[in-house]
């Protein structure tokens, strides 16, 4: 209201900036910009996936994925999407103690889903599943990209020194002497090298055998047969699976560790005791991270694991 | 200017609930979103087992459908958009149009053209 004598503002009336506190501006400008981020990796493993020949992309279960991992991952991060968001209520209506209770037990959450994670992703490694590792692009009558000799018999000669690594110390291997894999070892290197008679197998029959099938009991026979003996598998586009898996979920792991920090800042001030109910918007802030963390997870889920 | 939600005042909690919550979503409602979180993952992951290969395209449908339908909620409730929608759309839904434009955009030439035939 305009006084007579002066100019009067009366502040409420007058807004300028922003209609959200300032902190939490910056808060949803920074999401946005990792939204566009997750974007770019998510659009290009869909652009990449969608460019393959149909049924070409390999399934979970010939990369060694386990379905209900993934999901119990996802009830954690939702888990802990609620607990973050019940600690925020808490410290808004002045319980402190509470709420730093359900922050403790939101990093719980946090560090349970970086063990599972660290779990799938040493069982990847175990069975050379990485990006570059993977035996791909062995046969020579597929037009569809160049086709390089000698990258083929370089896998070739992997798998034999491999095999050969096993012959020599089969123990190293946890294979006993006599035992099947032994003698499944055995057999294929001697393929590998050819004998007298027969001429070596060419690496695409390495891959062949090396295969994991899509026929879910065909893999049950080929993890009998090879399955101890963890040689670098062929995987058609295996490579290129790899790459857009370690991206996707380390990018995202890596987001989860920033919020880890986050709750440990958090739990360090509370321990203090200098955590105020007037830092609750530090704990909305915190959560509007974690909650990003786990809608980006939601949509990682059923991309990577399921569909 | 000064911001009621950094005022060092007793009141400040009071001050941070009441400028951007006239309204405030309770504890029930933030439990009945989690239980409506944990029955879509659990229905997510029965559609991925149970689906027979044929309906392969609607195991998509229905699971790409309740990813977008749990993050909303996610974004919703648990991100108080419910109530700092209208603060906040400028930003939100201009990158919404945008991310999946990036994706189409890039379409002909990342999956069209393998149809075309091999590489030279």
């Amino acid at each position: 209201m305009l006084m007579a004598a002066g100019v009067h503002f009366e502040q409420k009336y007058l807004q300028r900036g922003a209609l959200v506190p300032t902190a939490k501006l910056a808060m949803w400008l920074f999401m946005v910009t990792e939204i566009m981020f997750f974007t770019g990796l998510i659009g290009t493993h869909t652009l990449l996936r969608m460019g393959t020949p149909a049924g070409d992309w390999p399934k979970p279960h010939q990369v060694h994925l386990k379905e209900w991992m993934g999901a119990v991952n996802t009830f954690v991060l939702i888990a802990s999407s609620f607990t973050i968001v019940l600690a925020h209520s808490a410290i808004a209506r002045g319980d402190t103690k509470r709420c730093l209770l359900l922050v403790g037990i939101t990093l719980f959450g946090g560090v349970l889903f970086l063990g599972i994670k660290a779990v799938e992703y040493t069982a990847k490694f175990q069975h050379h599943i990485m990006p570059g590792r993977i035996g791909d692009n062995l046969d020579p009558r597929d037009g569809r990209a160049p086709y390089d000799p000698n990258y083929a018999l370089a896998y070739r000669d992997e798998v034999q020194h491999q095999l050969e690594d096993i012959v020599k110390n089969p123990a190293k291997h946890g294979i006993s002497e006599g035992s099947e894999d032994f003698k499944t070892a055995q057999s294929f290197l001697d393929d590998i090298k050819g004998t007298a008679d027969k001429p070596p197998i060419s690496p695409l029959e390495v891959g062949l055998r090396l295969h994991p099938a899509e026929d879910e009991k065909k893999f049950e026979e080929y993890e009998k047969k090879y399955g101890n003996l963890h040689l670098t598998p062929y995987i058609p586009y295996g490579n290129l699976w790899a790459s857009t898996y370690f991206t996707m979920t380390g990018f995202h792991a890596a987001h989860v560790i920033g919020g880890l920090v986050l709750f440990v800042i958090i739990l360090l001030k509370g321990a203090r005791g200098n955590l105020l109910p007037r830092h609750a918007m530090m704990l909305e802030l915190t959560g509007l991270y974690w909650h990003f963390v786990d809608v980006v997870w939601i949509f990682l889920f059923p991309i990577l694991y399921l569909i | 200017m000064s911001d009621p939600v950094h005022t060092d005042d007793a009141h400040g909690a009071h001050a941070v609930h009441a400028e951007h919550h006239d309204a405030h979503i309770s504890d029930k409602t933030f439990l009945r979103v989690f239980g409506f979180l944990l029955f879509f993952t659990a229905a997510t992951f029965a559609a991925n087992q149970f689906l027979p290969e044929k309906l392969k395209w609607l195991a998509f449908l229905i699971i790409g459908g309740i990813a977008i339908f749990k993050a909303t909620l996610v974004v919703v409730y648990f991100m108080h958009l419910v109530l700092d929608y209208k603060k906040l759309f400028l930003f939100i839904v201009p990158v919404m149009i945008l991310a999946p434009l990036i994706v189409i955009v890039l379409w002909p030439d990342i999956v069209l053209a393998w149809r075309l035939g091999p590489m030279p």
